[in-house]
């Protein structure tokens, strides 16, 4: 019992101390989230839009269609077709013409170099067949007299594909009028180029032949077209043709002007010296004559005018047909090569096919030029002819350029481009590897190589080298200097350093004494305080007098102190020296190489664009300055010391190169100021060294290089020490 | 009235406390059973009839509760009973956004994390459902509760042009093999990449965690994300739609 109650006690106790010591006891939790989304539609509207055909008159229309999806589709609509030449190759081309009717016209182009020659009794007929697809043949005639008008008016001589023919149908002292025509495949013809000839026989007596003139010459038998008459005894013109309503249909385009030669049909014509009514008419109104250019501003011609057309394009003379009175009927016009009026091209306006205007058109100019222009107007009822003479200039014949843009470019920048170029590859050839410091030195330079080019000439003694002038303090030899030669206090000799600073004299037995001369040095040395050798020379000079035997070879080695450069300073502000140095370096040889580079540029453009002699020797001459300069560069191949410590060069050390067999000095170097220097010797096999200038200005050797095998004679790689 | 051999109860008190005092606690468990707990202790029992049952213990050293943030300490074989502990934190509603197009389309997302903290050496379950089915209901208008591709969860979410979807993937310490993925396929693999392995929700309850070792007091967190997506050609009714998801976490 006891047991039992001290059980339940316990049993009590412990459902106490659960309940307040561990009152969380559970077996599974569960908690419950609420997920909202929105859903929102354009104007509150959720219907989603039906694709289709919104259009009711189209075959496809959809009722239920809210948005129209581009697919209507409608019965075709019967359209007229729009009938034209459907060919774009033509000159009437009809872009919305969509039934070709047969009407497409195309431009033919005329011969160009039509020339006539005497052959024999004959005359020879040569010309050039322009490109043009649809050729089939060149077609002459010729009419004795007159000027032919149309493939078949006159004889026949000549139809075939050829550039040449011989007419041996020919008398004596008659003209005769070659007109010939391109024949297209479809049975068109060009408008046709004109030339006339007449044979001069030897025995014939040439003279006025008619005797109506007041010249006219009983004796003569082949009329050279001297008459003249008195008022009222005129002799009638013959039109073209021997007709009013000549055949000039259809345009025309004359190709590439050259000249034709001397054959000037319009010029046999006589031009009246008096005005009659209709030329009154005709020369009051403005802009009778216009030139036409695709893209290009339409140009008045007149008597006197001057005329600029862009040479790239051809040109069209145009004239409108209601201008003129109806008896004038045949415009001719002539072309003369300014430079050689010997040079002329003939050729007919004509009536184009609307019967608007008579129309002639010439082919693009190959060259820029001036040409001499004539007009002729043949009026047959007062059977006179009134001229026009103007000129006419093509300019921007390569069409690269505006008109503007390449007359400057070929006759200002081009000139002063190839110049600079040049000027700027012999600089660079010549006077890199110089000391130019003053246009003095440019001056001694140019004199120097003056000398070399008299002395390979063979009109130039050339002198062996008696000594070095150099510099007192770096070792550099000095290039270029003056070096005079005096006798009793007369010059007598003068010389010019090379690039090594060498320079000699051929004197007689006597007393001399030498005096250099350089800007910013100083002579005689007196840095040096008169010793007779240095580390690199011998034999030093100080400006004392010499004497010299006949044929003796003195090396007097001259130094010069250069003014305003301490080498203590040098070396305590080398770092700056060396940017310094090597910004002006950079910054000369960036404008030297692209004045040069423009030039050469320009150069090739003149040779490509205007080709003559002249533009070949000056592309020649640049690739002479490029072979020169790159055989230059591989002979004077630069090796720079750099202190590897620094990173600074090695500045004014002393490069010395021996035989590696014989320990034999064979030629010592000073490196310039940022530690370049160049080796031309003997192929063979060699070692150098370099002895550093130190602060205090004496030298130390500071590295020996391997034993090398200089295979051209030429040292390569930099060193580093 | 028995006679108490007070003898007797010495000697077992001496053997008891010896062995106690050698033994100390431990928790053993076999293939039948789990021991959870042991105490130091000597005297009491388990006694029934049938009207009670009790159950008790006299000379507990160090009973109590004694708790850290790194550790809970319940002393005393009467106060650790066989119940567990297990808490589950209640997470605000999630925040769906953006908002969705009903005419051309276009998906909201939002997530909601749930910790479980539990003490049951052998683990816990988390399940999640919905209210309804479908889940996501506005009146008279619905979004289909996902269906997967195959039987597993679908690794990439993906709505037919011409439906409207919700639907969930949980993400977290404990999540269920099916939930898991080898960067292609769910169902397979030991990763749990982000934004993978979808599935919809019914009115069951679908595991999505679980654990069989004891994760107090630090617990282990449970993220499921919601997705919820208009196709491009279905035409979604204006309005709020909301689903209410019942996440359900229990002792193993």
């Amino acid at each position: 019992m006891k047991s039992f109650l001290l059980k339940k006690i316990n049993n009590k106790i412990f459902w106490a101390l659960c309940l307040l010591v561990f009152p969380v006891v559970v077996f599974g939790q569960s908690g419950t989230v609420q997920v909202d989304i929105s859903v929102t539609c354009p104007n509150g509207s959720c219907t989603f839009a039906v694709l289709g055909c919104t259009d009711s008159t189209a075959n496809n229309y959809n009722s239920l269609a809210t948005v129209d999806d581009g697919t209507c589709t409608y019965s075709p609509v019967a359209v007229e077709p729009v009938r034209g030449c459907t060919d774009p190759a033509a000159t009437n081309y009809n872009v919305n013409a969509t039934v070709d009717n047969g009407t497409c016209r195309y431009s033919i182009p005329n011969i160009s170099n039509f020339t006539v020659t005497k052959s024999g009794t004959g005359a020879r007929l040569t010309w050039s067949i322009p490109s043009f697809s649809r050729f089939e043949s060149v077609v002459i005639v010729k009419s004795a007299g007159r000027i032919p008008t149309s493939p078949t008016d006159g004889e026949v001589v000549y139809d075939s594909t050829g550039s040449a023919t011989t007419d041996n149908d020919i008398t004596g002292g008659v003209t005769y009028y070659y007109l010939a025509f391109i024949k297209s495949q479809d049975g068109g013809y060009s408008s046709g180029s004109l030339i006339s000839y007449k044979r001069v026989e030897e025995l014939e007596v040439r003279g006025c032949t008619d005797s109506k003139a007041k010249n006219y010459n009983s004796l003569a038998t082949v009329d050279d077209g001297t008459c003249t008459y008195l008022p009222g005894n005129e002799p009638p013109i013959t039109p073209p043709g021997g007709k009013s309503d000549s055949y000039f249909g259809g345009g025309g385009t004359q190709s590439g002007f050259i000249g034709s030669g001397p054959a000037l049909p319009f010029e046999r014509l006589p031009v009246v010296s008096f005005a009659t009514s209709s030329e009154q008419k005709i020369t009051q109104i403005p802009e009778l004559f216009v030139f036409k250019q695709l893209g290009e501003k339409t140009k008045p011609f007149f008597e006197g005018s001057y005329l600029k057309i862009k040479g790239n394009k051809s040109f069209t003379i145009s004239v409108d047909y209601y201008k003129l009175p109806e008896v004038l009927k045949t415009i001719g016009v002539t072309l003369y090569d300014s430079k050689n009026p010997n040079l002329s091209f003939s050729f007919l306006m004509k009536l184009n096919e609307d019967k608007t205007a008579y129309e002639a058109t010439v082919g693009a100019m190959p060259n820029d030029g001036e040409y001499l222009v004539s007009i002729y107007l043949i009026n047959y009822q007062d059977q006179t002819v009134k001229k026009f003479n103007g000129q006419l200039a093509t300019v921007g014949s390569l069409g690269i350029f505006g008109v503007g843009t390449e007359k400057f470019v070929k006759q200002v920048a081009g000139p002063i481009a190839i110049t600079g170029g040049v000027t700027a590859g012999i600089f660079d050839l010549l006077f890199a590897s110089s000391k130019i410091a003053s246009f003095s030195d440019v001056y001694l330079s140019l004199l120097r190589q003056l000398g070399v080019l008299m002395g390979l000439l063979g009109l130039k003694k050339k002198n062996k080298p008696w000594g070095t002038v150099y510099d007192s303090i770096t070792k550099r030899p000095i290039d270029p200097a003056y070096v005079t030669v005096m006798a009793n206090n007369e010059e007598i000799a003068t010389a010019i350093t090379d690039i090594d600073g060498r320079y000699g004299f051929s004197l007689l037995d006597g007393d001399y004494a030498l005096k250099a001369n350089k800007t910013h040095y100083q002579f005689p040395s007196t840095r040096l305080g008169r010793i007779i050798n240095d580390e690199m020379y011998d034999n030093l000079y100080y400006g004392d007098i010499f004497h010299v035997l006949a044929g003796e070879v003195i090396n007097k080695n001259i130094p010069l102190d250069p003014v305003g450069f301490d080498w203590n300073e040098f070396v305590k502000g080398k770092g700056n020296y060396f940017k310094l140095y090597t910004a002006r370096e950079i910054l000369r040889s960036k404008i030297i190489h692209w004045v040069y580079n423009v030039g050469l540029a320009m150069s090739i453009f003149y040779l490509v664009f205007y080709p003559s002699i002249l533009n070949i020797l000056i592309s020649v001459f640049y690739l002479v300055i490029n072979m020169v300069g790159r055989y230059w560069k591989q002979k004077h191949k630069v090796v720079t010391i750099t202190n590897s410590v620094t990173g600074e060069p090695v500045s004014f050390a002393i490069v010395r190169i021996y035989y590696a067999d014989l320990d034999q000095e064979v030629k010592k170097v000073v490196a310039d100021m940022v530690g370049r220097f160049y080796l031309l010797v003997r192929p063979g096999i060699y070692y150098l060294t370099v002895d550093h200038k130190q602060p205090d200005g004496t030298y130390a050797r500071i590295y020996k290089s391997p034993v090398i095998e200089l295979k051209k004679g030429v040292w390569e790689g930099n060193i580093i020490i | 009235m028995a006679h108490i051999n007070w003898f007797k109860i010495l000697i077992i008190f001496v053997f008891f406390g010896a062995t106690a005092s050698l033994a100390q606690s431990y928790v053993a468990s076999s293939s039948n059973y789990i021991l959870h707990s042991d105490s130091i202790n000597f005297g009491g029992g388990y006694s029934t009839s049938t009207n009670y049952k009790l159950q008790d213990t006299l000379g507990e050293i160090g009973s109590g509760i004694y708790s850290s943030t790194t550790m809970i300490f319940n002393g005393g074989y009467q106060a650790m009973t066989v119940d567990t502990y297990l808490a589950l934190t209640s997470p605000s509603n999630p925040v769906m956004s953006p908002t969705i197009n009903g005419v051309g389309g276009g998906a909201s997302n939002g997530s909601s994390t749930w910790n479980v903290k539990t003490d049951n050496p052998a683990g816990y379950e988390l399940s999640v459902k919905a209210e309804t089915a479908p889940a996501m209901i506005s009146s008279g208008n619905s979004f289909a509760d996902y269906t997967p591709g195959f039987s597993v969860p679908d690794y990439s979410w993906n709505t037919p042009t011409s439906e409207s979807r919700f639907g969930f993937s949980p993400e977290g310490d404990d999540i269920v093999s099916s939930f898991l993925d080898n960067g292609v396929s769910c169902n397979t693999g030991v990763l749990d990449n982000t934004n993978a392995c979808w599935t919809g929700f019914s009115t069951t309850n679908q595991l999505i965690a679980q654990s069989t070792v004891a994760n107090s007091p630090i617990g282990a967190s449970t993220t499921v994300k919601f997705r919820a997506e208009v196709g491009s050609t279905k035409a979604q009714e204006q309005g709020t739609y909301s689903a209410n998801i019942t996440v359900t976490a229990v002792s193993l």
